[in-house]
């Protein structure tokens, strides 16, 4: 599926976080993004529009007659009304992880930058859909909470701008309390770093499923927390709790990545089991396979059901 | 590294900052800054020894790292070689090739000569420093790599012990040639040739010597001493016939040189192990003085025969002179003229009588030859008359085939042919050269055995002969070795089995040719009857560097041994052709047979070469000049060490400043290894904002 994406999206070298990076504007820079990925794809901007013809039905008493195709009791000298399809716009939750560990980039974004960046380009996307937008931004809990509306672009906007790395994250409490402020189905987004046992995180995930929700994680990850390629004893301190702890990278590279395979791996098997679409999203890659993650998971909520 | 010594050597304290790099790659190597990262989770489950951090990683960059420390320390102290001739090495970039000649011939068993060439060969060896190879080289009329270079001191001791004074004469070409040979493949810069010898000038006769390459220096240790030496120079056996025995008079040339004044010595003559005469001789300082012994009676065999000299000189191996006395067999020859010829007007008979070493015996036959007149002849003569045919004819054929040799003399009265089984060849016409001018003889092989008296210019002159006329010859299988102007054959060579023909096709009777009344014609008698006869010259004494050969009759049959005069023992195979061995050392070889007990063959008397016993030293610059070699230290037993303090040693090496580019050079690469090694590492990470 991601080939798949890179090679329908060539040509959308302005998504490269290095550029990004260098737009000061996080509306300009979404728009500039979505705009772009949309051109790109050389398809209709108005894909969430509900407003498609469905079928045709014989007309019941009670129906307004407004709605009586007369085209075809011209044809048939029978009354049938026409039938679209729903025309609920869809609600769509952005929830940012803004621990410190997020804060860590080796490249021109952290995690945390790219991060804004995505949920800047989401909430835009969504906007044109006329989507209603929610924003979460946690860490052990919810820091701020822009509940979803189709006139909250701005504000959702204005705090992912504004937003500092928090405190040591946590999953389960805030993503609980998402759930519990669910009041309608819709699509929750859901940006972190995951540093946690994928148990928990299958389980705190399993809170959001259970409000009828469609959830799409992205585990952003720096390449230097996948590959480790420090040279030299040092002394490494978690950027969540400070701890310090002496390593030798040459000595522990290879353990290190097995154990981060092995953890990418859990997340995807329990993910997978939770009914979470899951992807991994490397910051010094690109926006755009993010981007048509999102899109792809958009069309089939669209679709009829 | 042995004698390096430092001019500053305080400075090595210096050595102690090699603590440095060992710090810096044990403890420093952990940055001080903590590295963030995100979550230390997965690295707190991974188990690692703590020590692991405490040992150096990067060996190349620590080892470059204290090489520089050292070097410059190194630079500092200012290092210098304290043997001279290490320091001249280095300062040549190398050490050097050393190549000692020894001259091991007779003249060097002279007094002390050998001792001291020892002692001197002895001090060179010593003399070698680090970096320094050398090789002895043996050398009398040749030479011999005792030790190929090497820097072993043990081994060139050894071979300088194990060498011994030869009976060989002194020759320098070949001792410089494996110098040259030797010091030409080198790569060390340094190259030395010293040449030990007693420097006779008879080593040298003036003819082109092997220069060595350029820049070999060539020392000479000059062992030359006391000149003055009393030897036999030659001795001649005169041979006379008394009745039916042959009695010898020994005639002994005593040679001195360099006397101070004339010398009353003893001479001994033995023969046969026992003393036959003692005389006393007065040897005039300069020049020789004959010595006649009173007659012997010679045998057939050879009697083994030494002069002793008592001289009380330096070099007893000359004063003895090793000679077989013996009478050489007559060649006997049966002259067969035709009937009713004059012998006395046959010039040939004439000139075969007049013989003395080998004796010529002509039997005289005017009629048919019988089997009992070939029995007791070597060769047959047919003067003027036809190859018989018959039964004589086949006698004649039988006893050539049978190692007989034939001389057959044409005139006009020759007719008929010789027998297919003898000899392929067809008598033609006279051709008569009467008329014009007379024939003359255009061309001879001086090469070949019938001519080796007039071998050498102006030895023999047969343009002189006029031929008047002469008979025509041809064939195919003999060899032409005398033409006449117009190319035809004069003298034919031929073999028939084992024996030998000759033709010559014009007469020696003064009608056809004056050839009898030229100087050359009775030497040349002589040889074709020798020759005819398959004579084979015996010396009475060889020399050192003679080749001698025995006689195919004693070699041809069963396998033989060669024992030498001290007792060496060589095997050779039965062979048709003369055996040939150089002569190597002074007194009897014997010739036995292969088995126990063997039968002895033959014998031949060996002496030193006569030059041996000439003293006479050249100067050592002159070989030098001629090895190409001339500004070489002329006579230096050892190597003078110059007094340098050691300042100027320094100064004159410069070690130091080798050392300090050194550093330059390592100081260059570590940045580079450095980088290549840490190269791997990330840019720093990046934090943005992180709020703790």
């Amino acid at each position: 599926m991601t080939t798949r994406a890179r090679d329908d999206l060539s040509g959308t070298s302005f998504l490269d976080p290095t550029v990004l990076a260098t737009i000061g504007n996080l509306e300009l820079l979404a728009r500039t993004v979505v705009d772009g990925f949309l051109h790109g794809l050389h398809r209709s901007a108005r894909l969430g529009l509900s407003m498609e013809f469905a079928e045709h039905r014989p007309y019941m008493p009670g129906d307004e007659i407004r709605r009586i195709d007369w085209r075809v009791y011209a044809r048939t000298d029978r009354f049938y009304v026409k039938e679209y399809e729903a025309e609920t716009h869809a609600t769509v939750t952005l929830l940012l992880d803004i621990s410190p560990s997020m804060a860590y980039g080796t490249g021109a974004l952290t995690k945390l930058d790219y991060g804004r960046f995505l949920t800047a380009c989401l909430a835009w996307f969504s906007a044109r859909q006329r989507d209603r937008i929610g924003l979460v931004l946690f860490d052990r809990e919810i820091v701020k909470y822009v509940p979803p509306s189709t006139r909250h672009l701005q504000s959702v906007l204005h705090t992912i701008e504004t937003l500092t790395p928090g405190r040591p994250g946590d999953l389960g409490p805030p993503l609980q309390r998402v759930a519990e402020q669910a009041r309608r189905r819709g699509i929750m987004v859901l940006i972190s770093d995951f540093y946690e046992d994928p148990e928990r995180v299958g389980e705190a995930l399993e809170l959001l499923r259970a409000t009828g929700a469609d959830v799409m994680a992205f585990h952003l990850l720096d390449p230097a927390e996948i590959e480790f390629p420090f040279e030299g004893a040092a002394t490494f301190q978690d950027l969540e709790h400070g701890e310090r702890l002496p390593v030798v990278p040459e000595d522990q590279r290879t353990r290190y990545q097995d154990l981060m395979r092995a953890h990418i791996a859990g997340l995807t098997t329990r993910m997978a089991s939770t009914g979470v679409d899951y992807s991994v999203c490397d910051v010094s890659k690109p926006l755009d396979y993010v981007l048509y993650e999102y899109l792809a998971r958009r069309q089939f909520l669209r679709s009829p059901r | 590294m042995s004698g390096l010594a430092f001019l500053v050597p305080a400075f090595l304290v210096g050595l102690g900052v090699l603590v440095v790099p060992v710090v810096v790659h044990l403890r420093h190597r952990q940055r001080k800054t903590a590295v963030p990262f995100p979550s230390l989770m997965f690295l707190k489950r991974i188990e690692f020894r703590e020590v692991r951090r405490q040992q150096i990683h990067h060996w190349p960059l620590f080892l470059l790292r204290c090489l520089a420390i050292a070097l410059l320390v190194l630079a500092f102290a200012r290092p210098f070689f304290q043997d001279r001739e290490m320091g001249g090495g280095f300062a040549v970039q190398g050490g050097r090739e050393v190549v000692i000649l020894l001259d091991h011939s007779a003249s060097m068993g002279f007094g002390d000569r050998w001792s001291r060439a020892q002692a001197a060969a002895q001090e060179i060896i010593d003399g070698l420093t680090a970096g320094d190879r050398a090789a002895v080289v043996l050398f009398h009329s040749t030479a011999t790599v005792a030790t190929t270079p090497t820097a072993d001191k043990a081994l060139l001791t050894a071979a300088i012990d194990e060498a011994r004074p030869t009976s060989g004469s002194t020759r320098y070409g070949p001792a410089l040639r494996a110098a040259r040979e030797i010091v030409f493949g080198t790569d060390r810069p340094g190259r030395e040739v010293i040449m030990m010898s007693d420097f006779q000038r008879s080593g040298w006769t003036g003819e082109d010597l092997q220069t060595l390459p350029e820049g070999t220096s060539f020392k000479t240790v000059d062992l030359s001493g006391t000149t003055s030496d009393i030897t036999v120079g030659s001795i001649e056996v005169v041979a006379n016939n008394q009745g039916d025995r042959t009695v010898g008079t020994v005639v002994a040339q005593v040679v001195a040189s360099d006397l101070r004044e004339p010398r009353q010595i003893m001479a001994t003559l033995e023969v046969a192990g026992r003393n036959t005469e003692t005389r006393e001789v007065t040897v005039p300082a300069r020049g020789p003085v004959a010595l006649r012994f009173d007659p012997i009676t010679l045998p057939g065999a050879p009697l083994r025969a030494t002069i002793r000299l008592e001289t009380r000189d330096s070099l007893p191996g000359d004063d003895a002179f090793h000679f077989l006395a013996f009478a050489d067999p007559a060649v006997r020859v049966i002259h067969r003229l035709p009937d009713g010829a004059d012998p006395g007007r046959s010039f040939i008979r004439q000139a075969l009588g007049i013989s003395r070493q080998p004796r010529v015996d002509v039997m005289l036959r005017s009629s048919t030859i019988t089997a009992a007149d070939l029995s007791r002849a070597d060769v047959v003569l047919l003067e003027g008359v036809s190859f018989p045919g018959g039964g004589e004819g086949q006698r004649l054929t039988d006893f050539v085939r049978a190692g007989g040799g034939l001389l057959h003399v044409l005139n006009e009265r020759v007719s008929g042919a010789w027998p297919s089984a003898l000899i392929d060849a067809q008598l033609g016409d006279v051709v008569d050269r009467s008329a014009g001018a007379p024939a003359t003889i255009g061309l001879i092989r001086r090469d070949h055995p019938v001519f080796e008296p007039f071998r050498l210019p102006r030895s023999g002159d047969f343009s002189a002969t006029r031929i008047y006329r002469y008979r025509s010859v041809r064939s195919d299988s003999m060899e032409v070795i005398a033409q006449y102007d117009d190319g035809a054959a004069a003298l034919l060579v031929g073999t028939s089995g084992s024996g030998r023909v000759l033709i010559w096709s014009s007469s020696v009777d003064n009608v056809w040719s004056d050839l009898p009344l030229q100087p050359v014609f009775l030497p040349l008698a002589h040889q074709l009857v020798l020759f005819a006869a398959g004579f084979i010259d015996q010396p009475t004494a060889y020399r050192i560097g003679d080749v001698a050969s025995f006689d195919p009759e004693v070699t041809a049959n069963a396998p033989v041994i060669l024992v030498s005069p001290g007792g060496e023992r060589r095997r050779f195979e039965p062979v048709a052709t003369p055996l040939s061995f150089t002569i190597a050392e002074q007194g009897f070889y014997e010739l036995r047979e292969a088995r126990a007990g063997g039968r002895l063959l033959a014998t031949a008397a060996a002496n030193l070469a006569l030059g041996e016993s000439d003293l006479t030293p050249l100067d050592p610059a002159d070989l030098a000049i001629a090895a190409g070699a001339p500004d070489s230290v002329p006579s230096a037993a050892n190597p003078v060490q110059a007094d340098l303090t050691v300042q100027e040693r320094e100064r004159e090496q410069s070690l130091w400043w080798y050392v300090l580019a050194l550093v330059a050079v390592t100081l260059l690469v570590e940045p580079m290894i450095a980088n290549r090694l840490t190269g791997a590492v990330r840019t720093p990470v990046v934090v943005s904002g992180v709020n703790q």
